[in-house]
């Protein structure tokens, strides 16, 4: 009687999803997303195969490599078929056995190239993504409350400094100043030669002392965006009457702020945390190139330059859905926040 | 002196914007006293808001500025306090608790993200420490008081009826009052209606039983019905509770339902104050005498509104504002007191019928879709239903109702903004309901709209000779130096400077804004217009200038109106016949002063009644009423 009683809430909690209009929602979003995704490799497919040549062309141009070697090699990639054969021959062999195809230059099935790539790529856009936001929600709240201060002038003159500097140019600033200071930062790469000795803890800390340069070079662009768009937001809801309300009613200014002003310009954040999170595994090759990061980022571009294509392809795939599934997580993230918006309304 | 909470001297607030400092207020003084209302009355940028931030300590800074003065504070129990040399930690503890204060626009004065439980609670927990539990029980009888919820006893009764089985037991009764309870405080702002969120506005801002409320135009952006209750809710309060109240507005009629005593202000400086009935009866300051006659009164036609203009001069003489009562001369006078008479109207409205109808709408439906979860539509929510009437060349119509009633739908509708989904619009012997793009630009030529915020309604980067030029581009009229000219004139004859025509929207005040619409809606000579409340957001004194301007373009260019407002009074100073709509239908249509005089409908004599009069009689019977209570 007594588990009986316990176990129905929960069962309609569970009935109550599955005819609500969440999951409604989500399942439609879903179907939706797979047509997007269907059309966007047909489209990625045949972009990729705009650019004159194929992976082989490079392996024509060596002597020692004999005719008939191509012949076999262009037979088991498939690349004597016509293209439209092939976009399906490729796609066929993803849906009925979940096969992404091989890597031309690698050998190796792209599927596991890739998984072993995603934990550095992951680590990294991880950290510089928790690294942004620590870093820039504060600064942005602090230069929305002290508008026109000094502390506001220095923060947004640090911010636009930083939106000018490219990775580009961070990166090999980052380089210089580890090579001056050397040996306080490692110049390259994951781990240290003697990594493989090292205690469990060790290990981690080793990792992350090599993480510090890149995650730095990644952050400070981004920072300097979202700092921006933070202090903007808040400004804006400063005006807001419910703030005056806020006031009015007697509460410390640090409750009007932290309570009744920030909720409300987390909005267009929500939305912009979406779209980073498509970013996650997109890698940045800049910063992996320079540290020697064996991420994500620099696969893909060796991907690009030999015409590798199902690896690529692949690669485009996974960004294109973290991006569907980052929209969509952000569209439920935002009903959970704000009570205004409608899951029916954003269609 | 015991008796004055609020003692005001010499205030003066200076906002520097830019390099220019302006004296928002220049040294003003004023009492409140215990118990008692002082009406705060002045158009739109007079000080009266920043008058009351001040009180509050509430003035954004910088820009703003309490320059000198000061503002004498008692509480029941306390000496008077300086609330300008109090700290800011002071200051918080007495706003929300001694003072407290609502606003004018309440769709947005409630965190949106926040219910009104966790607001009201917040407001309750902020000045006294109480457990939850109780905050929640007085966040109800807050509630209770400001009759968002019935008395418990009431509820129970309703739950009783509601509940199905015959006798419910005393429990399930009190978990369905809970329950009741409950669901309001778990709401959310947006589920509410404006009239709903203004009493939660007042239930918070009398949560800590302050000894003054502050109301700033509370009552401005509400259908007038609600209104009405909402200014009895506050009688009813500052008697009971005994507490002080400033009530802020721009309309001396609702003065005349809630204050007892009265500032008049005017750029800053108060010209006139004293009893309300005193005000009302014998205005000295021209000022006074301006507010008191441009506002329309339902019971009287007249031919012409004054305006404030019409009985004062201001001249600048250095740096200081003269304000000269204008002398009148008896045949201007005669001007200004002209009504129009019955037999007049009658005659008028024969020869109107008479004529076959310009436009004629026969059983329109408009409704807006409800999506399920599948994008499908499940059903409509009718906006406009089966309504059917005729407008005759050269008549006003006038269309009232509240808001939500439909009035806006049907004007989009008729303008074939909105499509429709039944019925028929027809439009000079046309039919106008389903019509091709090119004859819908064409029907366009002779059908315009003038909206009602003109803040929103002028492209803030066209100068506004462009923006009366464009319907004239849009439909080729005439070579470019004809089009010029007849910006021109336009601008002329709604009372702008031709010279201005370069200047961009933001350098005009609302009032010359609206002419500016007004200027852009005439400019292809359309035979009909419609006034989709067109004089709601503008100050009473500069409503008056723009109604009489309506009412000699349509003797001027012959043109045919629908007036729609949510104020009776307007409507019925502008219309010849007034047709009363409710929720999507017509509850009333028929010539002005019937409607008016003999009301068939109980929902036409509500608005009726709501309409703040301003009248001595109504004074002095809400005096006499408060004096035996």
């Amino acid at each position: 009687m007594t588990a009986q009683s316990s176990l129905q809430p929960i069962l309609q909690k569970i009935i109550g999803f599955f005819q609500g209009e969440t999951l409604g929602y989500v399942v439609r979003r879903l179907l939706q997303a797979s047509l997007t995704i269907l059309l966007a490799s047909a489209l990625s497919f045949f972009i990729i195969q705009l650019a004159p040549g194929d992976y082989l062309d490079a392996l024509r141009q060596n002597p020692q490599i004999s005719e008939e070697t191509i012949k076999g090699l262009q037979q088991r990639f498939g690349l004597d078929k016509p293209i439209l054969e092939q976009y399906f021959l490729w796609l066929k062999q993803i849906l009925t056995q979940g096969d992404f195809g091989i890597s031309f230059a690698y050998q190796r099935p792209v599927a596991a190239l890739l998984w072993e790539r995603v934990p550095a790529t992951l680590l990294i856009a991880l950290a510089s993504l928790g690294v942004t936001w620590a870093i820039a929600i504060p600064l942005g709240v602090l230069g929305a409350v002290q508008q026109n201060q000094w502390s506001d002038r220095l923060i947004r003159t640090l911010s636009y400094i930083g939106q000018g500097f490219p990775t580009l140019i961070t990166g090999l600033l980052l380089l210089f100043f580890a090579q001056l200071t050397s040996p306080l930062f490692p110049v390259g790469g994951m781990t240290s030669i003697e990594h493989e000795d090292l205690t469990p803890l060790g290990k981690i800390l080793d990792i992350a002392w090599h993480m510090v340069l890149p995650t730095i070079a990644l952050s400070i662009t981004s920072f300097a965006g979202l700092q921006r768009i933070m202090r903007g937001e808040l400004l804006d809801v400063l005006r807001q009457d419910y703030v005056r309300t806020a006031r009015a009613k007697g509460l410390p200014e640090n409750k009007v702020i932290y309570v009744h002003a920030l909720r409300n310009a987390v909005n267009p954040l929500i939305t912009l945390l979406g779209f980073e999170f498509a970013g996650l595994l997109g890698g940045a090759f800049i910063t992996e190139t320079y540290f020697n990061w064996p991420g994500l980022g620099r696969l893909t571009l060796q991907a690009v330059q030999n015409q590798d294509i199902y690896l690529l392809m692949a690669s485009l795939m996974m960004g294109a859905v973290l991006l569907i599934i980052g929209n969509l997580l952000a569209d439920l993230l935002l009903t959970a926040v704000d009570p205004r918006i409608k899951l029916s309304d954003m269609q | 002196m015991s008796d004055t909470i609020l003692d005001v001297r010499n205030l003066q607030i200076q906002f520097q914007i830019d390099d220019r400092l302006t004296h928002a207020v220049n040294g003003i003084s004023f009492a409140v006293k215990r118990g008692q209302t002082l009406g705060i009355v002045g158009e739109s940028g007079s000080g009266k808001s920043v008058t009351a931030l001040a009180v509050m300590g509430l003035i954004p800074c910088p820009p703003g500025k309490v320059a000198s003065g000061e503002i004498w504070f008692t509480t029941q129990d306390t000496a008077p306090v300086d609330l300008l040399t109090a700290t800011e930690t002071q200051m918080q503890q007495y706003r929300g608790d001694q003072i407290s204060m609502i606003f004018q626009e309440p769709m947005s004065s409630l965190n949106p993200v926040y219910t009104c439980g966790y607001q009201l609670i917040e407001a309750i927990r902020q000045h006294q420490t109480v457990p939850m539990p109780e905050a929640r029980r007085q966040a109800i009888s807050l509630l209770q008081e400001v009759k968002l919820l019935p008395s418990d006893e009431q509820m129970e009764q309703e739950c009783l009826k509601d509940l199905p089985d015959g006798k419910p037991s005393e429990r399930e009764v009190m978990q369905a009052v809970n329950q009741r309870k409950q669901a309001l405080l778990e709401r959310y702002p947006h589920e509410l209606s404006g009239g709903q969120i203004q009493r939660v506005m007042i239930a918070m801002a009398i949560s800590c039983n302050p000894t003054l409320l502050i109301a700033d135009e509370p009552t401005t952006a509400l259908d007038v019905t609600v209104q009405a209750t909402i200014l009895d809710l506050l009688r009813e309060l500052r008697d009971r509770r005994g507490m002080s109240i400033m009530f802020i507005t721009h309309d001396l009629g609702i003065i005349a339902e809630i204050a007892d005593t009265v500032a008049v202000m005017y750029q800053g400086k108060i010209v006139e104050s004293g009893e309300v009935l005193d005000i009302f009866a014998s205005p000295r300051h021209p000022y006074t005498k301006g507010l008191l006659s441009c506002r329309p009164r339902p019971q009287q036609r007249m031919r012409y509104l004054p305006t404030v203009s019409d009985f004062m001069e201001v001249k600048t003489e250095g740096n200081a504002i003269v304000i000269q009562p204008k002398v009148m001369t008896t045949a201007q006078r005669a001007h200004f007191t002209a009504e129009v008479t019955a037999e007049e109207m009658s005659q008028r409205l024969m020869t109107l019928e008479k004529q076959t109808p310009l436009l004629t709408v026969d059983s329109l439906q408009v409704g807006f879709p409800i999506h399920g979860a599948l994008g499908q539509t499940q059903r409509y929510v009718m906006a406009v239903n089966n309504v059917s009437f005729q407008v005759y060349p050269g008549e006003t119509l006038g269309l009232v109702g509240e808001s939500g009633c439909g009035k806006t739908t049907l004007s989009r509708t008729l303008l074939q903004l909105i499509k429709s989904m039944g019925g028929k619009m027809v439009f000079e012997g046309k039919d106008i309901t389903q019509l091709k793009p090119r004859d819908l630009r064409q029907l366009r030529r002779d059908m315009q709209i003038i909206f009602q915020d003109p803040f929103s309604s002028l492209d803030p980067r066209t100068s506004i000779g462009d923006a009366v030029m464009e319907p004239l581009n849009i439909h080729q009229v005439e070579t470019r130096r004809d089009r010029q000219q007849r910006v021109s004139y336009l601008l002329d004859r709604v009372g702008i400077d031709p010279a201005c025509s370069k200047r961009y929207p933001h350098e005009f005040s609302g009032g010359q804004r609206q002419r500016v619409c007004i200027a852009r809606a005439l400019a292809l000579n359309p035979k009909f217009i419609i006034c989709d409340e067109s004089v709601s957001a503008l100050d009473v004194s500069v409503q008056a200038q723009v109604l009489n301007l309506l009412k000699e373009l349509q003797a001027e260019f012959k043109l045919t109106y629908i007036f729609i407002s949510h104020d009776l009074s307007v409507v019925k100073f502008m219309s010849d016949r007034i047709m009363v709509m409710n929720q999507g239908k017509i509850e009333e249509l028929g010539p002005a002063d019937r409607v008016y005089n003999q009301p068939q409908q109980a929902y036409t004599r509500q608005l009726i009644a709501a309409i703040p009069t301003g009248s001595l009689q109504s004074i002095r019977d809400r005096q006499a009423q408060r004096a035996s209570s």
